[in-house]
């Protein structure tokens, strides 16, 4: 998927996405790290296990959506850290893995929000 | 009353009449059949189950020759819901065996107001640990050997149920089924626990089903929480080994192995999540079976297994 800086990403109106994790009992059972979560699209009815920074990413993209810039601003705010260290190009090659597993989707235009 | 106290001309004419009103976990079986077989495989694996007062079931199944020639020619015996045949007809040899995996597809494909996983399931000191596992990972034999010597409550071998409401495990003890080596294994291990006759050549290979605990039976109703999912693996040779799982990827899997996780929608989900909030995960490989035991034995007393090891 070719990349355009006028698309707009978006979870489709009227869907939501639900996410657990279990960083406790991680811990318990004697792991280092847990970040994964268990996902469930009300949309599709599928469930997936996607990492925290991909739930992140999910969970900024309620309607009305972003523009991958806006959503490359925030990702860096949410982890500290200075715009450059993310590419536009990356991240929407990120989100275009989830609009695969039909869990986002998108159109080219202007954000509402 | 126990079927186990009925006479043999009782049984036959509740079989062969209006039908023999069976309670396994929360539901009615109406069994009707005038095989020799089924009344025997009834007798033997079902003694302590209690009948229900004859009225209403929530399942009519039977047992038959799927028509008059296949009495007499290559004898068949055909499988009946609400007098529809959902498989194809076997030979008359597996006619018990046939009427066990009848019994499961009745569950798995209507009791819809649980979330229905493919994993056997006990019951030790108030907690349920559930063994999801595809054909041939030794599920059911450690399932066998856990409830017929490791003082596991059986609350089933095959099919778990969750109540989506309170999500408490939903006991449904049926005969524990065992295909070929494992019933060898299982036999030798508890030799006074009475087993169907050996069927060979069955769709699944050879196949018995042995009586399941009697106190498992009667405690039917006791719905406990779960406290351990565990994915076994028996591999000839291996070293015990118990290995910590993290619990996304374990809902996952057992979305996939579920009957009708997709039916629930989000409730399924919720539930699953509920599972996984109560649950510690695991993968477990073993090949001695008295050293699995061993390790579920410390496992129900509640050791920190974190390292892993038996």
């Amino acid at each position: 998927m070719s990349f355009s800086p006028n698309e707009v990403w978006f979870v489709t109106p009227g869907c939501e996405i639900l996410g657990r994790h279990w960083p406790e009992a991680a811990a318990q059972a004697g792991m280092e790290t847990d970040d994964l979560f268990l996902v469930f699209h009300t949309g599709s009815g599928d469930t997936h296990a996607v990492d925290a920074f991909r739930f992140f990413v999910l969970s900024s993209l309620k309607a009305p959506g972003l523009r991958v810039a806006e959503l490359c601003r925030r990702v860096a705010q949410h982890l500290e850290l200075p715009p450059e260290e993310f590419g536009q190009t990356e991240l929407h090659a990120l989100l275009s893995d989830l609009y695969g597993l039909g869990l986002l989707d998108y159109r080219i235009g202007e954000a509402e929000a | 009353m126990n079927l186990g106290s009925l006479s043999e001309g009782e049984l036959a004419t509740r079989l062969e009449g209006e039908g023999l009103f069976l309670s396994s976990g929360p539901f009615i079986f109406r069994i009707r059949s005038c095989l020799p077989r089924v009344r025997a495989g009834l007798r033997l694996a079902y003694a302590d189950y209690p009948l229900a007062e004859p009225g209403y079931a929530d399942f009519h199944v039977r047992v038959a020759a799927p028509n008059w020639l296949r009495r007499w020619v290559s004898p068949q015996v055909q499988f009946y819901f609400d007098q529809h045949p959902p498989f194809l007809p076997l030979p008359r040899v597996q006619a018990h065996a046939l009427l066990e995996w009848g019994m499961n597809w009745c569950v798995s494909q209507h009791a819809n107001r649980y979330l229905i996983l493919h994993a056997a399931v006990l019951e030790k000191n108030g907690r349920a640990l559930l063994l999801p596992g595809i054909s041939g990972s030794g599920k059911s034999t450690l399932c066998a050997a856990l409830c017929y010597r490791g003082g596991w409550r059986l609350l089933s071998d095959e099919l778990t149920l969750i109540r989506p409401w309170d999500c408490l495990i939903q006991p449904l003890p049926r005969p524990v089924s065992l295909k070929n080596a494992s019933i060898g294994v299982i036999q030798a291990l508890a030799p006074e626990v009475p087993f169907t006759k050996v069927v060979h050549d069955t769709l699944k290979g050879t196949v018995a089903h042995g009586r399941p605990p009697a106190d498992s039976v009667a405690r039917q109703g006791e719905c406990p929480p779960p406290g351990w999912v565990v994915f076994p693996k028996y591999r000839a040779g291996a070293v015990t080994r118990l290995e910590a799982l993290p619990p996304a990827p374990v809902g996952l899997e057992l979305a996939e192995q579920a009957f009708n996780y997709s039916l629930h929608g989000r409730r399924g989900y919720e539930t699953l999540c509920g599972l996984l909030d109560r649950v510690s995960a695991w993968r477990f490989e073993y090949s001695d079976t008295d050293e699995a035991l061993s390790l579920f034995e410390r496992l129900a007393a509640g050791e920190c297994l974190a390292e892993a090891a038996a």
